[in-house]
Protein backbone atom coordinates (compact mmCIF):
# COMPACT_ATOMS: atom_id res chain seq x y z
CA UNK A 1 0.00 0.00 0.00
CA UNK A 2 2.70 2.36 1.36
CA UNK A 3 5.45 0.78 -0.75
CA UNK A 4 8.70 -0.84 0.88
CA UNK A 5 11.36 0.74 -0.50
CA UNK A 6 12.46 -1.88 -3.16
CA UNK A 7 13.19 -4.23 -0.44
CA UNK A 8 11.01 -6.83 -2.12
CA UNK A 9 12.55 -6.54 -5.29
CA UNK A 10 16.45 -6.99 -3.90
CA UNK A 11 15.58 -9.56 -2.06
CA UNK A 12 14.09 -11.40 -5.02
CA UNK A 13 17.37 -10.61 -6.53
CA UNK A 14 19.23 -11.48 -4.41
CA UNK A 15 17.89 -15.16 -3.42
CA UNK A 16 17.32 -15.27 -7.33
CA UNK A 17 21.40 -14.35 -8.11
CA UNK A 18 23.18 -16.84 -5.11
CA UNK A 19 20.55 -19.32 -6.05
CA UNK A 20 21.84 -19.16 -9.85
CA UNK A 21 25.67 -19.20 -8.28
CA UNK A 22 24.99 -22.35 -6.13
CA UNK A 23 23.29 -24.19 -9.07
CA UNK A 24 26.47 -23.04 -11.46
CA UNK A 25 28.46 -24.08 -8.61
CA UNK A 26 26.91 -27.76 -8.44
CA UNK A 27 26.20 -28.32 -11.54
CA UNK A 28 30.05 -27.43 -12.77
CA UNK A 29 31.20 -29.83 -9.87
CA UNK A 30 28.84 -32.74 -10.93
CA UNK A 31 30.11 -32.16 -15.10
CA UNK A 32 33.34 -31.59 -13.79
CA UNK A 33 33.89 -34.65 -11.63
CA UNK A 34 31.93 -36.97 -14.70
CA UNK A 35 35.02 -35.18 -17.18
CA UNK A 36 37.59 -36.18 -14.76
CA UNK A 37 35.80 -39.82 -13.83
CA UNK A 38 35.39 -40.43 -17.54
CA UNK A 39 39.06 -39.81 -18.70
CA UNK A 40 40.76 -41.39 -15.86
CA UNK A 41 38.47 -44.57 -14.99
CA UNK A 42 39.38 -47.71 -14.12
CA UNK A 43 40.47 -48.87 -17.79
CA UNK A 44 42.64 -45.67 -18.16
CA UNK A 45 44.32 -46.94 -14.93
CA UNK A 46 44.63 -51.00 -16.71
CA UNK A 47 45.86 -49.38 -19.70
CA UNK A 48 48.82 -47.40 -18.08
CA UNK A 49 49.84 -50.71 -16.35
CA UNK A 50 49.57 -52.12 -19.68
CA UNK A 51 51.36 -49.73 -21.04
CA UNK A 52 54.18 -49.94 -18.87
CA UNK A 53 54.63 -53.08 -19.20
CA UNK A 54 54.35 -53.36 -22.97
CA UNK A 55 57.33 -50.76 -22.60
CA UNK A 56 59.46 -52.64 -20.40
CA UNK A 57 58.70 -55.92 -20.78
CA UNK A 58 60.82 -56.19 -23.86
CA UNK A 59 64.01 -55.05 -22.40
CA UNK A 60 63.76 -57.29 -19.23
CA UNK A 61 63.31 -60.14 -21.49
CA UNK A 62 65.77 -59.18 -23.83
CA UNK A 63 68.26 -58.92 -21.01
CA UNK A 64 66.91 -62.10 -19.39
CA UNK A 65 67.78 -64.10 -22.98
CA UNK A 66 71.17 -62.16 -23.20
CA UNK A 67 72.15 -63.12 -19.03
CA UNK A 68 70.81 -66.54 -19.86
CA UNK A 69 73.39 -66.91 -22.60
CA UNK A 70 75.66 -65.83 -20.69
CA UNK A 71 75.54 -67.71 -17.58
CA UNK A 72 75.48 -70.72 -19.76
CA UNK A 73 78.61 -69.76 -21.57
CA UNK A 74 80.33 -68.69 -18.16
CA UNK A 75 79.08 -72.24 -16.81
CA UNK A 76 80.62 -74.23 -19.83
CA UNK A 77 83.90 -72.08 -19.64
CA UNK A 78 84.04 -73.25 -16.13
CA UNK A 79 83.30 -76.37 -17.05
CA UNK A 80 80.14 -76.57 -14.61
CA UNK A 81 77.33 -77.41 -17.32
CA UNK A 82 76.72 -80.74 -15.59
CA UNK A 83 76.70 -79.08 -12.08
CA UNK A 84 74.80 -78.71 -8.95
CA UNK A 85 75.88 -74.79 -9.32
CA UNK A 86 74.18 -75.18 -12.43
CA UNK A 87 71.46 -76.33 -11.11
CA UNK A 88 71.65 -73.14 -7.97
CA UNK A 89 71.91 -70.75 -11.00
CA UNK A 90 68.69 -71.88 -12.83
CA UNK A 91 66.81 -71.46 -9.63
CA UNK A 92 68.56 -67.83 -9.00
CA UNK A 93 67.83 -66.91 -12.52
CA UNK A 94 64.30 -67.95 -12.63
CA UNK A 95 63.87 -65.88 -9.13
CA UNK A 96 66.09 -63.36 -10.87
CA UNK A 97 63.38 -63.39 -13.49
CA UNK A 98 60.18 -63.19 -11.30
CA UNK A 99 62.02 -59.81 -9.31
CA UNK A 100 62.08 -58.50 -12.60
CA UNK A 101 58.55 -58.97 -13.48
CA UNK A 102 57.94 -57.27 -10.05
CA UNK A 103 60.01 -54.12 -10.59
CA UNK A 104 58.39 -54.19 -13.99
CA UNK A 105 54.84 -53.96 -11.75
CA UNK A 106 56.51 -51.89 -9.19
CA UNK A 107 57.00 -49.28 -11.87
CA UNK A 108 53.70 -49.26 -13.05
CA UNK A 109 51.92 -48.92 -9.62
CA UNK A 110 54.37 -46.20 -9.40
CA UNK A 111 53.00 -44.69 -12.65
CA UNK A 112 49.36 -45.17 -11.59
CA UNK A 113 49.45 -43.59 -8.35
CA UNK A 114 51.27 -40.64 -9.14
CA UNK A 115 48.62 -39.79 -12.03
CA UNK A 116 45.77 -40.67 -9.79
CA UNK A 117 47.73 -38.13 -7.82
CA UNK A 118 48.01 -35.61 -10.11
CA UNK A 119 44.77 -36.34 -11.53
CA UNK A 120 43.38 -35.30 -8.26
CA UNK A 121 45.16 -32.35 -7.71
CA UNK A 122 43.97 -30.84 -11.12
CA UNK A 123 40.55 -31.64 -11.15
CA UNK A 124 40.68 -30.01 -7.26
CA UNK A 125 42.48 -26.77 -8.58
CA UNK A 126 39.22 -26.90 -11.46
CA UNK A 127 36.87 -27.06 -8.42
CA UNK A 128 38.43 -24.88 -6.43
CA UNK A 129 38.29 -21.70 -9.35
CA UNK A 130 34.74 -22.96 -9.94
CA UNK A 131 33.96 -22.51 -6.04
CA UNK A 132 35.24 -18.90 -6.35
CA UNK A 133 34.04 -17.69 -9.82
CA UNK A 134 30.97 -20.00 -10.49
CA UNK A 135 31.96 -19.28 -13.88
CA UNK A 136 31.17 -23.03 -15.73
CA UNK A 137 32.37 -22.09 -18.93
CA UNK A 138 36.26 -21.66 -17.16
CA UNK A 139 35.98 -24.52 -15.27
CA UNK A 140 35.28 -26.51 -18.32
CA UNK A 141 37.44 -25.43 -20.06
CA UNK A 142 40.05 -25.69 -17.46
CA UNK A 143 39.43 -29.08 -16.62
CA UNK A 144 40.02 -29.97 -20.80
CA UNK A 145 43.04 -29.00 -20.62
CA UNK A 146 43.94 -30.48 -17.32
CA UNK A 147 42.87 -33.58 -18.89
CA UNK A 148 44.66 -33.23 -21.73
CA UNK A 149 47.89 -32.65 -19.96
CA UNK A 150 47.31 -35.37 -17.46
CA UNK A 151 46.64 -37.85 -20.14
CA UNK A 152 50.16 -37.67 -21.89
CA UNK A 153 52.05 -40.94 -21.01
CA UNK A 154 54.57 -40.67 -18.22
CA UNK A 155 58.57 -40.63 -18.71
CA UNK A 156 59.65 -44.07 -18.68
CA UNK A 157 63.30 -43.82 -17.60
CA UNK A 158 65.16 -46.84 -18.81
CA UNK A 159 65.49 -50.12 -16.74
CA UNK A 160 68.96 -50.44 -16.35
CA UNK A 161 71.03 -54.03 -16.27
CA UNK A 162 68.83 -55.67 -14.05
CA UNK A 163 70.31 -59.13 -14.20
CA UNK A 164 73.86 -58.23 -14.05
CA UNK A 165 75.18 -60.34 -10.89
CA UNK A 166 73.57 -63.53 -12.55
CA UNK A 167 76.93 -64.89 -13.56
CA UNK A 168 78.89 -62.44 -11.86
CA UNK A 169 81.91 -64.36 -9.96
CA UNK A 170 81.21 -67.55 -11.63
CA UNK A 171 83.98 -67.53 -13.17
CA UNK A 172 86.50 -66.42 -10.84
CA UNK A 173 85.14 -68.87 -8.47
CA UNK A 174 85.73 -71.60 -10.55
CA UNK A 175 89.47 -70.07 -11.63
CA UNK A 176 90.41 -70.17 -7.72
CA UNK A 177 89.30 -73.76 -7.19
CA UNK A 178 91.32 -74.68 -10.21
CA UNK A 179 94.37 -72.93 -7.93
CA UNK A 180 93.78 -74.90 -4.82
CA UNK A 181 92.36 -71.62 -3.36
CA UNK A 182 89.33 -70.73 -1.89
CA UNK A 183 87.22 -73.66 -1.29
CA UNK A 184 85.40 -75.00 1.14
CA UNK A 185 87.34 -77.19 3.47
CA UNK A 186 84.86 -79.85 4.47
CA UNK A 187 87.01 -82.33 6.83
CA UNK A 188 89.49 -79.89 7.75
CA UNK A 189 88.76 -80.15 11.51
CA UNK A 190 88.03 -84.25 11.46
CA UNK A 191 91.66 -85.48 12.91
CA UNK A 192 93.79 -87.32 10.63
CA UNK A 193 92.84 -85.06 7.85
CA UNK A 194 94.71 -82.03 6.73
CA UNK A 195 94.02 -79.22 4.62
CA UNK A 196 97.06 -79.73 2.26
CA UNK A 197 96.34 -82.90 0.79
CA UNK A 198 92.81 -83.87 2.24
CA UNK A 199 89.48 -82.11 1.11
CA UNK A 200 86.72 -82.45 -0.79
CA UNK A 201 86.28 -82.42 -4.96
CA UNK A 202 84.83 -78.92 -4.89
CA UNK A 203 83.49 -77.32 -8.42
CA UNK A 204 85.79 -77.21 -11.23
CA UNK A 205 88.31 -78.78 -8.92
CA UNK A 206 91.00 -81.06 -10.10
CA UNK B 1 -19.69 11.64 25.06
CA UNK B 2 -20.11 12.87 21.62
CA UNK B 3 -20.09 11.34 18.18
CA UNK B 4 -16.51 13.12 17.42
CA UNK B 5 -15.59 11.61 20.51
CA UNK B 6 -16.11 7.94 19.89
CA UNK B 7 -14.49 8.53 16.53
CA UNK B 8 -11.47 9.58 18.21
CA UNK B 9 -11.10 7.00 20.26
CA UNK B 10 -12.06 4.17 17.54
CA UNK B 11 -8.91 5.58 15.66
CA UNK B 12 -7.09 5.53 18.62
CA UNK B 13 -7.64 1.81 19.15
CA UNK B 14 -7.59 0.95 15.57
CA UNK B 15 -4.31 2.71 15.53
CA UNK B 16 -2.98 0.81 18.29
CA UNK B 17 -4.82 -2.53 17.00
CA UNK B 18 -2.68 -1.44 13.53
CA UNK B 19 0.44 -0.90 14.93
CA UNK B 20 0.40 -4.28 16.96
CA UNK B 21 -0.98 -6.07 13.39
CA UNK B 22 2.55 -4.55 11.97
CA UNK B 23 4.48 -5.73 14.35
CA UNK B 24 3.04 -9.15 14.48
CA UNK B 25 3.63 -9.28 10.73
CA UNK B 26 7.18 -8.41 11.01
CA UNK B 27 7.99 -10.57 13.66
CA UNK B 28 6.51 -13.77 10.95
CA UNK B 29 8.11 -11.92 8.39
CA UNK B 30 11.86 -12.42 10.34
CA UNK B 31 11.02 -15.82 11.69
CA UNK B 32 9.86 -16.84 8.15
CA UNK B 33 13.82 -15.98 7.31
CA UNK B 34 15.29 -17.18 9.59
CA UNK B 35 13.52 -20.91 9.86
CA UNK B 36 14.69 -20.95 5.94
CA UNK B 37 18.41 -19.63 7.28
CA UNK B 38 17.95 -22.68 10.01
CA UNK B 39 16.79 -25.14 7.48
CA UNK B 40 19.44 -24.34 4.91
CA UNK B 41 22.49 -24.61 7.75
CA UNK B 42 20.63 -27.95 8.72
CA UNK B 43 20.85 -29.16 5.09
CA UNK B 44 24.32 -28.59 4.73
CA UNK B 45 25.74 -30.12 8.16
CA UNK B 46 23.40 -33.11 7.29
CA UNK B 47 25.23 -33.29 3.84
CA UNK B 48 28.85 -32.41 5.55
CA UNK B 49 28.11 -35.29 8.21
CA UNK B 50 27.47 -37.91 5.26
CA UNK B 51 30.59 -36.80 3.67
CA UNK B 52 32.42 -37.21 6.53
CA UNK B 53 30.92 -40.40 7.29
CA UNK B 54 31.93 -41.60 4.07
CA UNK B 55 35.59 -40.97 4.61
CA UNK B 56 35.38 -42.09 8.08
CA UNK B 57 34.42 -45.80 6.16
CA UNK B 58 36.53 -45.60 3.59
CA UNK B 59 39.64 -45.31 6.13
CA UNK B 60 37.62 -48.26 8.14
CA UNK B 61 37.67 -50.53 5.57
CA UNK B 62 41.03 -50.18 4.59
CA UNK B 63 42.34 -53.56 6.15
CA UNK B 64 39.93 -55.19 4.14
CA UNK B 65 40.33 -53.30 0.84
CA UNK B 66 44.63 -53.63 1.30
CA UNK B 67 44.01 -57.49 1.27
CA UNK B 68 41.84 -57.33 -1.63
CA UNK B 69 44.43 -55.29 -3.53
CA UNK B 70 47.80 -57.49 -2.04
CA UNK B 71 45.76 -60.57 -3.38
CA UNK B 72 45.11 -58.99 -6.70
CA UNK B 73 48.66 -57.22 -6.83
CA UNK B 74 50.40 -60.61 -5.81
CA UNK B 75 47.99 -62.71 -8.78
CA UNK B 76 49.15 -59.87 -11.67
CA UNK B 77 52.70 -60.79 -11.48
CA UNK B 78 52.49 -64.17 -10.58
CA UNK B 79 50.75 -64.62 -13.97
CA UNK B 80 54.24 -64.12 -15.44
CA UNK B 81 56.70 -66.96 -14.97
CA UNK B 82 60.46 -66.97 -16.39
CA UNK B 83 60.93 -68.27 -20.12
CA UNK B 84 63.03 -71.40 -20.45
CA UNK B 85 63.58 -70.63 -23.89
CA UNK B 86 64.35 -68.24 -26.54
CA UNK B 87 60.93 -66.76 -29.39
CA UNK B 88 63.07 -69.34 -31.51
CA UNK B 89 63.18 -72.13 -29.01
CA UNK B 90 66.57 -72.13 -27.77
CA UNK B 91 67.04 -73.23 -24.70
CA UNK B 92 68.63 -71.07 -21.98
CA UNK B 93 70.06 -73.55 -20.06
CA UNK B 94 69.98 -77.53 -19.92
CA UNK B 95 71.09 -78.07 -23.93
CA UNK B 96 74.29 -79.07 -22.75
CA UNK B 97 72.76 -81.41 -20.46
CA UNK B 98 72.88 -85.32 -22.15
CA UNK B 99 69.51 -86.81 -22.74
CA UNK B 100 70.17 -89.66 -20.42
CA UNK B 101 71.06 -87.18 -17.35
CA UNK B 102 67.99 -87.29 -15.83
CA UNK B 103 69.28 -86.29 -12.61
CA UNK B 104 70.17 -83.13 -14.73
CA UNK B 105 67.07 -82.80 -15.62
CA UNK B 106 64.96 -83.39 -12.37
CA UNK B 107 67.83 -80.82 -11.02
CA UNK B 108 66.26 -78.21 -13.33
CA UNK B 109 62.56 -78.89 -12.37
CA UNK B 110 63.79 -78.79 -8.79
CA UNK B 111 65.01 -75.43 -9.29
CA UNK B 112 62.37 -74.17 -11.20
CA UNK B 113 59.99 -75.19 -8.42
CA UNK B 114 61.80 -73.55 -5.83
CA UNK B 115 62.30 -70.40 -8.02
CA UNK B 116 58.09 -70.83 -8.16
CA UNK B 117 58.44 -70.66 -4.57
CA UNK B 118 60.25 -68.19 -4.37
CA UNK B 119 58.76 -65.93 -6.88
CA UNK B 120 55.50 -66.43 -5.36
CA UNK B 121 56.24 -65.25 -2.17
CA UNK B 122 58.38 -62.12 -3.67
CA UNK B 123 55.17 -61.15 -5.13
CA UNK B 124 52.90 -61.86 -2.28
CA UNK B 125 55.29 -59.63 -0.28
CA UNK B 126 55.74 -57.08 -2.77
CA UNK B 127 51.98 -57.02 -3.32
CA UNK B 128 50.87 -56.59 0.59
CA UNK B 129 53.78 -53.67 0.34
CA UNK B 130 52.47 -52.02 -2.82
CA UNK B 131 48.39 -52.23 -1.06
CA UNK B 132 48.56 -50.33 1.79
CA UNK B 133 50.43 -47.03 -0.34
CA UNK B 134 47.82 -47.67 -3.18
CA UNK B 135 44.65 -47.76 -0.46
CA UNK B 136 45.39 -45.30 1.48
CA UNK B 137 46.03 -43.24 -1.80
CA UNK B 138 42.38 -44.05 -3.00
CA UNK B 139 41.35 -43.36 0.66
CA UNK B 140 42.98 -39.75 1.02
CA UNK B 141 42.21 -38.63 -3.04
CA UNK B 142 38.37 -39.70 -1.78
CA UNK B 143 38.73 -38.03 1.38
CA UNK B 144 40.00 -34.76 -0.29
CA UNK B 145 36.65 -34.83 -2.50
CA UNK B 146 34.53 -35.31 0.72
CA UNK B 147 36.26 -32.15 2.43
CA UNK B 148 35.50 -30.34 -0.56
CA UNK B 149 31.97 -31.52 -1.05
CA UNK B 150 31.79 -30.14 2.62
CA UNK B 151 33.80 -27.02 1.77
CA UNK B 152 31.46 -25.85 -0.87
CA UNK B 153 28.47 -26.66 1.09
CA UNK B 154 29.85 -24.58 3.76
CA UNK B 155 30.39 -21.77 1.12
CA UNK B 156 26.92 -21.87 0.03
CA UNK B 157 25.79 -21.32 3.54
CA UNK B 158 28.16 -18.52 3.37
CA UNK B 159 27.15 -16.79 0.40
CA UNK B 160 23.87 -17.02 0.95
CA UNK B 161 24.41 -15.17 4.46
CA UNK B 162 26.27 -12.83 2.88
CA UNK B 163 24.42 -12.35 0.09
CA UNK B 164 20.46 -13.02 0.10
CA UNK B 165 20.06 -13.37 4.32
CA UNK B 166 20.47 -9.36 4.68
CA UNK B 167 18.25 -8.60 1.78
CA UNK B 168 15.35 -11.19 3.10
CA UNK B 169 15.54 -9.83 6.29
CA UNK B 170 15.34 -6.07 5.62
CA UNK B 171 12.36 -6.97 3.26
CA UNK B 172 11.19 -9.15 6.87
CA UNK B 173 11.78 -5.54 8.48
CA UNK B 174 9.39 -3.88 6.65
CA UNK B 175 6.42 -6.81 5.85
CA UNK B 176 4.77 -4.88 8.66
CA UNK B 177 5.44 -1.17 7.01
CA UNK B 178 1.61 -0.69 5.83
CA UNK B 179 -0.19 -2.09 8.92
CA UNK B 180 2.42 0.28 11.20
CA UNK B 181 1.92 3.57 8.50
CA UNK B 182 -1.48 3.05 8.75
CA UNK B 183 -1.86 2.78 12.61
CA UNK B 184 0.50 5.89 12.82
CA UNK B 185 -1.76 7.58 10.33
CA UNK B 186 -4.71 6.77 12.92
CA UNK B 187 -3.30 7.65 15.79
CA UNK B 188 -1.74 10.92 13.76
CA UNK B 189 -5.77 11.79 13.22
CA UNK B 190 -7.04 11.27 16.20
CA UNK B 191 -4.53 13.41 18.26
CA UNK B 192 -5.24 16.05 15.88
CA UNK B 193 -9.04 15.25 16.68
CA UNK B 194 -8.85 15.25 20.26
CA UNK B 195 -8.92 18.78 21.23
CA UNK B 196 -12.45 19.22 19.40
CA UNK B 197 -13.80 15.43 20.67
CA UNK B 198 -13.03 16.79 24.25
CA UNK B 199 -13.73 20.36 23.87
CA UNK B 200 -17.10 19.66 22.50
CA UNK B 201 -17.60 16.76 24.79
CA UNK B 202 -16.78 19.06 27.54
CA UNK B 203 -18.94 21.36 26.40
CA UNK B 204 -21.54 19.36 25.84
CA UNK B 205 -21.20 18.31 29.45
CA UNK B 206 -20.73 22.06 30.51
CA UNK B 207 -24.20 23.12 28.99
CA UNK B 208 -26.16 20.26 30.39
CA UNK B 209 -24.68 20.97 33.76
CA UNK B 210 -25.59 24.47 33.32
CA UNK B 211 -29.08 23.49 32.52
CA UNK B 212 -29.67 21.35 35.64
CA UNK B 213 -28.11 24.62 37.58
CA UNK B 214 -30.18 27.13 36.05
CA UNK B 215 -33.33 24.59 37.42
CA UNK B 216 -31.84 24.54 40.47
CA UNK B 217 -30.52 28.11 41.22
CA UNK B 218 -27.54 27.53 40.81
CA UNK B 219 -24.71 29.34 38.83
CA UNK B 220 -23.85 27.42 35.43
CA UNK B 221 -20.46 25.34 35.36
CA UNK B 222 -17.70 27.67 34.58
CA UNK B 223 -18.79 30.32 37.49
CA UNK B 224 -19.48 27.22 40.00
CA UNK B 225 -15.76 27.15 39.65
CA UNK B 226 -15.49 30.40 41.45
CA UNK B 227 -17.74 29.93 43.45
CA UNK B 228 -16.40 26.89 44.65
CA UNK B 229 -13.11 28.12 45.21
CA UNK B 230 -12.38 29.53 48.90
CA UNK B 231 -10.04 32.06 48.21
CA UNK B 232 -8.50 33.42 51.45
CA UNK B 233 -10.75 36.95 52.15
CA UNK B 234 -13.66 36.35 49.98
CA UNK B 235 -16.70 34.89 50.92
CA UNK B 236 -18.28 31.77 48.63
CA UNK B 237 -20.28 33.29 45.78
CA UNK B 238 -18.41 36.48 46.16
CA UNK B 239 -17.60 36.58 42.13
CA UNK B 240 -20.47 35.28 40.90
CA UNK B 241 -21.00 38.48 39.16
CA UNK B 242 -18.60 37.08 37.05
CA UNK B 243 -20.79 34.63 35.77
CA UNK B 244 -22.84 36.51 32.71
CA UNK B 245 -18.64 37.75 31.09
CA UNK B 246 -17.64 33.90 31.35
CA UNK B 247 -21.21 32.88 29.75
CA UNK B 248 -20.74 35.70 27.25
CA UNK B 249 -16.74 35.12 26.47
CA UNK B 250 -15.77 34.28 22.76
CA UNK B 251 -13.90 31.07 24.20
CA UNK B 252 -16.91 29.59 25.80
CA UNK B 253 -16.45 25.89 24.67
CA UNK B 254 -12.64 25.47 25.60
CA UNK B 255 -11.82 24.06 28.90
CA UNK B 256 -11.28 26.80 31.06
CA UNK B 257 -7.58 26.90 32.23
CA UNK B 258 -8.55 26.91 35.84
Amino acid sequence: MFGDGGAKKEAKRARKEEEARQFRVKIGTQETRRKFGEAFNDKYYDDLMATTKAAYTPDMERQFAEASKQLRASLLRAGLGNSQVAINKEEDKAAAHAGAVNEIEQRGIGFQNERKKDVAYAENTVLNQLNQTADMGAAFANASAQIANNTKPPAMPMLGQVFTDLSAGLATQADLERYNQNRYNVFGRIPGWNERNRYTRNVGGT
Amino acid sequence: MEPLTWIMLALMAAGTAASAQGQRKTGQARAGVMQEERERRSKQQKEGEASAMNTAEAFAQTKAKEEARAAELAASSAKIAAPTETAAGTKFLGIEAPQTSTQMVEGYKGAQARAQARADQHHAAMGKLSAFGDVMLDNSILAGKNAQDIGQGAGFTQGWQQNVLPALMERANGAGRDWATAGDVMKLAATIMAPFALGQSAAASAAKAAGEAAKQGVLSTPTNMFNAYQLPGLQPGALSHLSPMLKAAPWRGVPFPL
